[in-house]
């Protein structure tokens, strides 16, 4: 079996979708706990290193659990039975040594979903209780790591290469081996039918409308939000309040200080345009300077 | 080139070496015959026939390969022979891999069962904390030798069934493994044997207070981060017990296919779910650790159930 990867920068979407693939699934019987969802993220978590490779993450080097990802992933995809969804954060890079980290062997193709960054900033800052202004250096930081807030001690998260923002999606988007399907949140919002039933084809599963429509249903936004509230969420950051927030575009308006969409727009500019978010932010940024900000 | 041979002793075993183990200290133990011997030299590409393979290791009864790019390759045979050919690593390197992985193999092929857990001796026996990697079981460990109770082991527990078919702990060797920041939340003042290896924040605590012989087993907490709230210990149903057990805390439980040592594994688990509480933790995972926290939790249970700490000490610094 090969895995189909669910790769996004993090609060772009990726857990409602497979919070809709989940309920999309025959077997689902009704709204699926979102404790229980298909496409988690296994290929980052410790635990499914040591035991698959037989090595102990914990006492290598960054390099060196990196080095082995590729045969992991291929391990993976031997292992995992069908659908194989994996939910990764990590960009598309190559491993120290050269191979690629997500190997085309191990690969059916990859749905990379992205969100405009202003409003994912304003999202992820909620979501690790960070300020917008170390989110935002984050952002656009080459060297970013997901464990970058653990250096000193260990989590149960391998340490994940991002890169900045828009080097992400170009990482994924661009590097020709790999089947890609590409999905912006904001028309996941808009149109969740044409979005998700455009996944579900490309992800090779047998389709039926009528099933994709209730899982849209069952995956809707306050839905998801009633079931954080009654059961909590396992995959919610400790010190987040809640992981479901506003689950809606364009927050970044009022949240975002003119200075903090300046710098976002200097450093993705070339990816915002190519995804539709820099006009808006552009017109934004002209209307600030006039009113004198 | 003849080396140096180093004698130390690691879950009852006597291990002579060419290598240094690094969290393992020198035995004083007289030379007489060692149980494992470690040589260096030439390490077949692959195993004859191995009857399982993944990622970077093979098994078949009796004999476990490991490979570790860039640092060494390791062959196990029949529960007292390792074989190393380095590839690269320095000897503190090459020695790390041997320390865990591939002496977690030997004691498989010896019919030990591996936890993934570190352990303590309490007034009524010993008790583990069972976790995977990053779960917090070390530096819950540092945490409950502050408060006087002897290690056992930290990482990897090896357990055996007694004649009784009673779960007995190994003792391990007398070092935890700590991060720079457990050690800080800790304040851990016992002087460290520096990094495990270079480039990495962890760092090699020797302990003082060790329980150097096996240990029945009392009770087993198995510590699970959770998303919030504060930390909570309730018991385990056994069903659960014995599935966690079997699966999530034991250590690099697909070796043992191979190895034939699964039905090993099973009655051991099958006693030790039978036979002890098995209590499951809850706890934040946030940072800072929150370790004393944790280990004030975890008195308060070991005092409920009659579980202090065999010989209180004031409270310590490692």
């Amino acid at each position: 079996m090969s895995i189909v990867w669910l790769a996004s920068y993090p609060k772009s979407g990726n857990t409602w979708l497979r919070t809709v693939l989940t309920n999309y699934l025959p077997e689902a019987g009704g709204p699926a706990s979102i404790n229980a969802l298909i496409g988690w993220s296994t290929a980052s978590f410790r635990y499914t290193f040591d035991e698959f490779l037989g090595l102990p993450s914990s006492d290598m080097t960054p390099e060196e659990i990196l080095r082995c990802r590729p045969l992991l992933h291929e391990a993976l995809a031997e292992a995992m039975p069908p659908p194989a969804f994996v939910k990764v954060h990590e960009a598309c890079v190559r491993a120290p040594g050269g191979a690629a980290l997500f190997p085309k062997s191990a690969t059916a193709g990859v749905v990379y979903l992205v969100r405009n960054p202003l409003d994912v900033a304003v999202s992820y800052a909620h979501h690790d209780q960070r300020t917008i202004d170390r989110i935002v250096t984050h952002m656009n930081d080459p060297a970013a790591n997901l464990v970058g807030k653990c250096p000193r001690g260990i989590t149960n998260w391998l340490p994940a290469p991002m890169l900045t923002w828009s080097g992400h999606a170009s990482s994924w988007l661009d590097q020709g081996e790999l089947p890609v399907h590409v999905t912006r949140y904001e028309d996941m919002l808009a149109n969740p039918r044409a979005a998700f039933g455009a996944i579900v084809r490309f992800a090779g599963l047998d389709w039926d409308a009528a099933r994709l429509g209730e899982a849209i249903g069952h995956a809707a936004f306050p839905r998801l939000r009633a079931q954080e509230e009654e059961f909590g969420f396992h995959e919610k950051q400790p010190t987040a309040p809640s992981f479901f927030r506003a689950g809606v575009a364009g927050s970044w308006r009022t949240a975002l200080r003119p200075r903090q969409v300046r710098a976002l727009v200097d450093a993705h500019g070339p990816v915002m345009e190519r995804f539709g978010y820099l006009r808006e932010a552009e017109t934004f940024l002209a209307g600030e300077g006039a009113a004198g900000a | 080139m003849s080396r140096l041979l180093h004698r130390y002793t690691a879950y009852g075993l006597r291990v002579q070496s060419p290598i240094a183990l690094p969290f393992v200290p020198a035995s004083s133990a007289p030379d007489d015959e060692p149980d494992v011997t470690i040589r260096v030299g030439a390490v077949p590409p692959a195993l004859p026939a191995p009857a399982d393979k993944r990622g970077h290791w093979e098994s078949a009864p009796g004999a476990f390969l490991l490979n570790v790019d860039g640092v060494a390759r390791y062959l196990v045979t029949a529960g007292r022979d390792i074989l190393v050919e380095p590839r690269g690593g320095g000897d503190r390197d090459m020695g790390v891999f041997l320390a865990g992985s591939v002496l977690a193999a030997l004691l498989q092929q010896r019919g030990v069962v591996t936890f993934h857990a570190s352990a303590i001796e309490t007034g009524s026996g010993a008790v583990l904390f069972l976790g995977r990697s990053g779960d917090g079981k070390s530096s819950l460990l540092a945490a409950m030798v502050q408060r006087g109770y002897a290690m056992l082991a930290d990482d990897v527990t090896g357990v055996v069934l007694d004649s009784g078919g009673h779960p007995t702990a190994l003792s391990a060797f007398p070092c935890a493994r700590l991060w720079a920041d457990a050690l800080d939340a800790l304040g851990w003042q016992a002087p460290t044997r520096g990094r495990v290896r270079e480039g990495l924040e962890k760092y090699l605590a020797p302990v003082e207070r060790f329980r150097a012989t096996p240990l029945a087993v009392r009770a087993a907490y198995m510590l699970t981060p959770s998303p919030g709230g504060g930390i909570e210990i309730e018991p385990c149903t056994r069903h659960a017990a014995f599935e966690l057990l079997l699966s999530r805390y034991a250590y690099r439980r697909r070796y043992l296919s191979g190895l034939g040592q699964h039905p090993t594994h099973f009655r051991a688990v099958a006693a030790m779910a039978k036979q002890l509480p098995v209590l499951r933790v809850k706890r934040p995972v946030v940072h800072p650790l929150q370790i004393n926290a944790l280990a004030d939790e975890i008195e308060r249970s070991l005092r409920e159930r009659g579980a202090e700490a065999a010989s209180p000490a004031a409270v310590a610094s490692g």
